[in-house]
């Protein structure tokens, strides 16, 4: 028989026993529909997770002191040791900022607000990225000379001080050791994101100075230092450089004291994870398509029973054995692809109603829905072979004599 | 163009050993209607299965329009079904799913004819049988005496040279077995080589040949009427 008159053959046999074609392929329909659902949600998140560390930016780097060894406060990061990088480096790195942390309180009223400084140098706004809504960021000139300046997160304006009508305006916020207060020159806001993991959520930061934290507290040293290249092109390779530099300066050499990580480090090591789960989750998955196609073996095989008498009457008027053979074959990898394709609609139905439940844009590729066809059909086609064998193999005069 | 020369079956029910056939040997010549008579049990069907190209032989010579069919691959027996023989069984034997047009076209299915052609054919092979206007209906929906019609149409579909019929009118009522039995004199008068298996005399009276076969052999040959001068050629 032809490949077509084989096809329309077998619709017309599924077509004409819809309900339980539809039951076997319900095996097959869960089994790739939570492969989709679950892979474009992995592919979602990935996806999302991606877009995060680039608006992080991938040219960012962080370098920061090992805290499983012991050191010295004077062996933690400093400002010179950022300066002598921004003149040997000038050419790779568009910004550069040791950045220190005092944590504060804001009292309005009796409520307490904690409010996280930042103190960094005026190089920062290209590091870190967040948009200045009104005045202005730090400057050269606040660093130098350690002005009490801040640049608030809008939110506080909007929801602790209720106005945007603050700049040049005081705000005095309690340390452990009294209190101080800032004019504020400038207002950002800083899209939300997935790595926000780190830092009270709840809180609020501002940037300050650098040099006004150092006269704050005394503190000199810092646990990290923040960078931003030119381009992403052999960070590692320029992290490198920048931590020997630096132990050069603490007479430190080889004693590993400073390490860096930088978004691509992080986003190898997201990847690996969210692919160890979907291939944990495609493993699952892969059982119940097993046990979906054992579920269409079953079903060929009480078919082949059933149609004994035709299998019979279609060879006594000369269907070869490759005839029957392919007849049950193509109706078995017709049911499992069209498992496959409904399997497909529910996956992607089911994955935008999770997405949405928890927020994160489910991702489909094309090429995962092909193989989910693809995989299907061979299933129908593997599991297909022993029943359409055995009914190709029925002896004429047995099957015309069944009852 | 049908020659059995010392034709045995032996059929092995665990220690038990049947011989349906034992030493048939029988001739039948292009153009002929042969009726095939005996009783049940005496190895009538068994020979018209070895006719047809269902089964084997366990002894003897087949010699099927001038092949040996014991020298065939099953490939090739498949292709003799289909396009040498004609099948007619006493249970009609259709696709109930499938409409009467349908069941007419599937051996040219086999034989990979066009849609266009096959069903140009089939409509001729119905109308041949007095179907024509039943094309669309399903099995279920007709009479018995139109279901063989439908059968007999499918059998002559590929238009072949023989037509074996096994007790064709063998469920039907009398008025419609003499309907039935006139199709099948107006075919061999057609030329189509008719070997016919029955358990009725006065159905054998209707054909040119009687062979009456007893615990497996033939026991009596009688000619009724002379082979008619066919218009038709052998076609294979």
């Amino acid at each position: 028989m032809r490949g077509l008159e084989s096809i329309k053959m077998a619709v017309f046999t599924i077509w004409s026993n819809k309900m339980r074609t539809a039951l076997t392929m319900l095996g097959i329909i869960i089994g790739i529909s939570s492969v989709i659902a679950l892979v474009s949600l992995g592919q979602g998140s990935q996806k999302k997770m991606q877009d995060d560390f680039k608006s992080m930016g991938v040219n960012r780097a962080t370098l920061y002191m090992n805290y499983e060894k012991e050191y010295d406060e004077t062996d933690a990061f400093n400002r010179r040791d950022v300066e002598t990088i921004r003149r040997i480096y000038g050419d790779k790195i568009r910004a550069i900022s040791v950045s220190g942390y005092l944590n504060t309180k804001y009292f309005s009223g009796k409520k307490e607000i904690g409010v996280n400084l930042s103190a960094v140098n005026e190089t920062y706004n290209n590091i870190d990225s967040f948009t200045i809504v009104s005045g202005r960021f730090l400057t050269k000139s606040d660093v130098n000379e350690g002005k009490p300046v801040a640049v608030i997160d809008v939110k506080i304006a909007d929801k602790v001080l209720k106005t945007r009508d603050v700049l040049g305006k005081r705000l005095t916020l309690q340390t452990d050791d009294g209190s101080v207060s800032y004019v504020i020159v400038g207002l950002y806001s800083k899209p939300k994101s997935m790595m926000d993991i780190g830092g009270n959520s709840s809180n609020y930061s501002a940037y300050i100075p650098i040099s006004n934290l150092e006269l704050q507290t005394g503190i000199t040293n810092y646990e990290q230092v923040e960078v931003s290249f030119k381009n992403a092109t052999d960070m590692n390779g320029n992290l490198t450089q920048l931590t020997n530099l630096i132990e050069k300066r603490h007479n430190q050499v080889g004693n590993k004291l400073y390490l860096s990580y930088n978004a691509e480090r992080e986003m190898a090591m997201m990847n690996k994870i969210t692919g160890s789960m979907t291939l944990l989750v495609s493993v699952i998955a892969g059982i119940s398509l097993v046990v979906g196609g054992i579920g269409i073996m079953n079903i060929m095989l009480v078919s082949v029973t059933e149609r004994t008498r035709e299998i019979g009457i279609r060879k006594a008027i000369g269907a070869t054995r490759m005839d029957i053979l392919s007849q049950f074959l193509i109706e078995s990898a017709l049911v499992s692809s069209l498992g496959g394709l409904v399997g497909i609609a529910f996956g992607m139905g089911l994955a935008q109603l999770l997405g949405m439940m928890i927020k994160i844009p489910p991702a489909v590729s094309p090429s995962i829905m092909f193989i989910a066809v693809a995989f299907s059909c061979s299933l129908g086609i593997f599991f297909g072979i022993y029943p359409a064998n055995k009914a190709s193999k029925l002896d004429p005069i047995d099957a015309l004599r069944y009852e | 163009m049908l020659i059995l020369k010392n034709i045995e079956k032996t059929y092995q029910t665990g220690a038990i050993t049947f011989k349906a056939l034992n030493g048939v040997n029988l001739e039948v010549e292009s153009g002929d209607f042969v009726s095939i008579i005996g009783p049940s049990g005496s190895g009538k069907s068994t020979m018209m299965n070895i006719l047809g190209c269902l089964d084997r032989a366990t002894a003897g010579t087949y010699i099927l329009d001038g092949h040996d069919v014991a020298e065939q691959a099953d490939s090739q027996l498949s292709q003799f079904r289909n396009k040498k023989i004609g099948f007619v069984f006493q249970s009609f034997n259709l696709l109930p799913k499938l409409s009467t047009l349908e069941n007419v076209e599937l051996p040219m299915v086999y034989a990979r004819y066009d849609g266009a052609e096959r069903r140009k054919l089939a409509l001729k092979a119905l109308e041949k049988v007095g179907l024509k206007g039943k094309e669309n209906n399903k099995p279920t929906e007709i009479s018995g005496g139109q279901k063989q019609r439908v059968a007999i149409a499918r059998a002559l579909a590929m238009n072949p040279g023989i037509i074996l019929a096994d007790e064709p009118t063998g469920n039907l009522d009398s008025k419609t077995t003499i309907e039935i039995m006139k199709i099948f004199q107006d075919l061999n008068a057609e030329g189509h080589t008719i070997v016919m298996i029955t358990h009725e005399a006065e159905i054998a009276e209707l054909t040119n040949r009687v062979v009456t076969i007893n615990d497996g052999q033939i026991t009596n040959d009688t000619r009724i009427r002379p082979i008619q001068k066919s218009k038709r050629e052998w076609i294979s």
